[in-house]
């Protein structure tokens, strides 16, 4: 058995927090998290980033946030005055959202949602606004209650629906195949290889 | 004094605790992971020492018995044991060890009885008495009543049976204050749910209750900003206490509100720090954070501290919590939390691992850090069903 590798995992949301559980188990390295955090936000991160840069001394961190609109990783990285990046702190990027790598498992993705695969866009990382795109297609769901889930109310001021996060968790945890995704999913790739080599 | 140490066996839903305790104490665990049970603890030794509430027999009546009082863990030992060290100051070493062992007497009435029962005073090394002893091996029928609650017995320890007794449990209700006839004629004894607050406060010397209500409101100005001159009345015409304050309002004397147009958490924030200036022993607080703002369940240990500063007596809290906004002032430390953890054999104390010290020494609060939520797996469980 390898050695334990015992880290702190932060999430930007509660999809975010799946979805990088998933990764390490996927791994197939033996990561311990000892404490979970789901933020709330870039702007969170943002600010926290001394302290994790502190506290990754005593316990290594492992990060996911959405990129959104930044242009690149390393030019917000910059923005954040983090040029010099300790070598137990990893932090990855969705592009542009972490719903993208959802997306790019078009066929599980098709299956849970009960939509013909087809209606799943080809490139999730050219999206603008995975998240959007992701609501937009459960209004397609031929299952009631999945729409009524995932699908915020008209006039509602918020993209999401009630249990939104809670089922894409769930399809996170169940049937979202990683090995599907990452074929077109290039950054989702790159934080699978980079899961690889860290800290080793 | 405080409560330094605390040991319990079998008491409820613990087998086995010992934990240490400072001035002041952040109880945390999940949903029915046994926090009102550990403040129990110290009720029941305050209803024992408490005159006139009739003694061992009385406080484990009142808890409906020993089946209910014993943990159901317990097959094999059915003796309950309780352990608390006293100190004078935090940090100081122990000045006093009380030990106390009960257990069903077995036959007859199954009545509760002493198992075993020792004071110790530690400053003088000194044993100030042990029991069961030739008098009760002589007169069974002595088991039946504690040293702690008779005046005779209990004068070389007096000052532990007098901190006992004047402990205070607070678990504020707004509503029962605000419609006394909801809870008529049904009061529990020693008021936890703080119906007779207003008789309280009535009863104190006007001196000293207005000093305290200048140093209350002062302190609430940051919470309740449009409120001012705090006082306590009479009504004219039926004598019966009342608080009222003025609430600014663009009618200079139109503002005039009694408690019963207070906010509950005005109400709640008000029983709390007058509990704090009143006493001299234990306060437990059940969780102060009910129907408050988050920005002012932020504030409570800032507050707490600031009142206990201007109290005389500087009361030692304990206060059970679900809040993550509570524990998150910086000031907070590993040393003041005691988090529960439910296990199959009982609940234990899961005290802040290396890992987690690390964090907080980082930088992390103990929100953060300590309060953990529960098992991402159930939390999906409850909310897709």
């Amino acid at each position: 058995m390898q050695e334990e590798l015992r880290i702190v995992l932060i999430g930007e949301d509660r999809l975010c927090q799946a979805v990088m559980h998933r990764l390490l188990q996927h791994s197939g390295r033996n990561f311990c998290v000892v404490l979970a955090r789901i933020e709330g936000g870039i702007g969170k991160i943002q600010q926290s980033i001394p302290k994790y840069c502190n506290a990754c001394r005593a316990t290594p961190h492992v990060i996911l946030a959405d990129l959104d609109q930044e242009p690149c990783p390393s030019a917000l990285l910059a923005k954040w005055k983090l040029t010099h990046m300790p070598t137990s702190l990893l932090i990855r990027f969705a592009i542009r959202e972490v719903e993208a790598w959802l997306l790019a498992d078009a066929e599980g993705l098709a299956q849970f949602m009960s939509i013909p695969r087809a209606k799943v866009p080809q490139d999730p990382e050219s999206l603008a606004n995975p998240k959007q795109d992701l609501v937009n297609l459960a209004r397609r769901s031929r299952s009631k209650r999945f729409k009524d889930e995932l699908v915020p109310s008209t006039g509602s001021r918020v993209p999401i629906g009630p249990l939104y996060n809670e089922r894409l968790s769930q399809f996170v945890q169940s049937s979202w195949s990683i090995e599907r995704a990452a074929l077109a999913a290039p950054s989702l790739q790159r934080a699978i290889d980079r899961l690889q080599t860290f800290l080793v | 004094m405080l409560i330094s140490k605390l040991q319990l066996q079998n008491w409820r839903n613990f087998k086995h605790i010992e934990v240490d305790l400072r001035d002041r104490v952040f109880i945390i665990g999940s949903n029915a992971s046994g926090k009102s049970n550990l403040l129990d603890v110290f009720r029941f030794l305050r209803d024992i020492a408490k005159p006139g509430s009739g003694g061992l027999q009385g406080a484990v009546m009142e808890r409906n018995g020993m089946t209910k009082l014993r943990s159901l863990l317990a097959r094999k030992n059915p003796v309950v044991s309780i352990m608390v060290e006293l100190s004078h100051k935090v940090d100081e070493p122990p000045a006093w060890r009380y030990s106390l062992s009960i257990k069903s007497e077995g036959k007859g009435q199954q009545r509760v009885i002493v198992h075993s029962e020792k004071t110790e005073d530690l400053k003088n090394s000194k044993l100030v008495f042990e029991r069961p002893n030739d008098e009760d091996r002589a007169d069974p029928e002595r088991l039946t009543e504690t040293n702690l609650e008779q005046v005779n017995a209990n004068k070389d320890f007096r000052e532990v049976a007098q901190f006992f007794s004047s402990l205070t449990y607070l678990h504020l209700v707004p509503q029962l204050l605000k419609h006394g006839e909801l809870g008529h004629g049904s009061q529990l004894a020693h008021d936890p749910f703080g119906q007779s607050f207003l008789e309280r406060i009535a009863k104190t010397p006007d001196r000293t209750r207005n000093i305290r209500l200048q140093k209350i409101e002062a302190a609430l100005k940051a919470c309740v900003p449009n409120m001012r001159d705090l006082r306590f009345e009479r009504d004219p015409a039926t004598g019966t206490p009342h608080l009222s304050a003025l609430y600014k309002h663009w009618r200079p004397d139109a503002g005039w509100q009694r408690e019963d147009q207070f906010s509950d958490g005005t109400l709640r924030l008000l029983g709390i720090m007058w509990s704090l200036l009143d006493g001299d022993s234990l306060l437990l607080l059940e969780e102060p954070e009910l129907s408050l703002n988050e920005a002012i369940v932020r504030q409570i240990p800032p507050l707490l501290w600031q009142m206990r500063r201007k109290s005389k007596h500087q009361r030692q809290v304990f206060v059970t919590t679900h809040s993550e906004a509570l524990l998150t002032h910086p000031s907070i430390e590993p040393r003041d939390v005691v988090r529960l953890k439910l296990t199959p054999d009982g609940t234990v104390v899961d005290p802040a691992s290396r890992e987690e010290l690390e964090l907080v020494e980082a930088g992390y609060t103990v929100a953060e850090v300590m309060v953990k939520k529960i098992d991402p797996a159930q939390a999906e469980q409850l909310s897709i069903l």
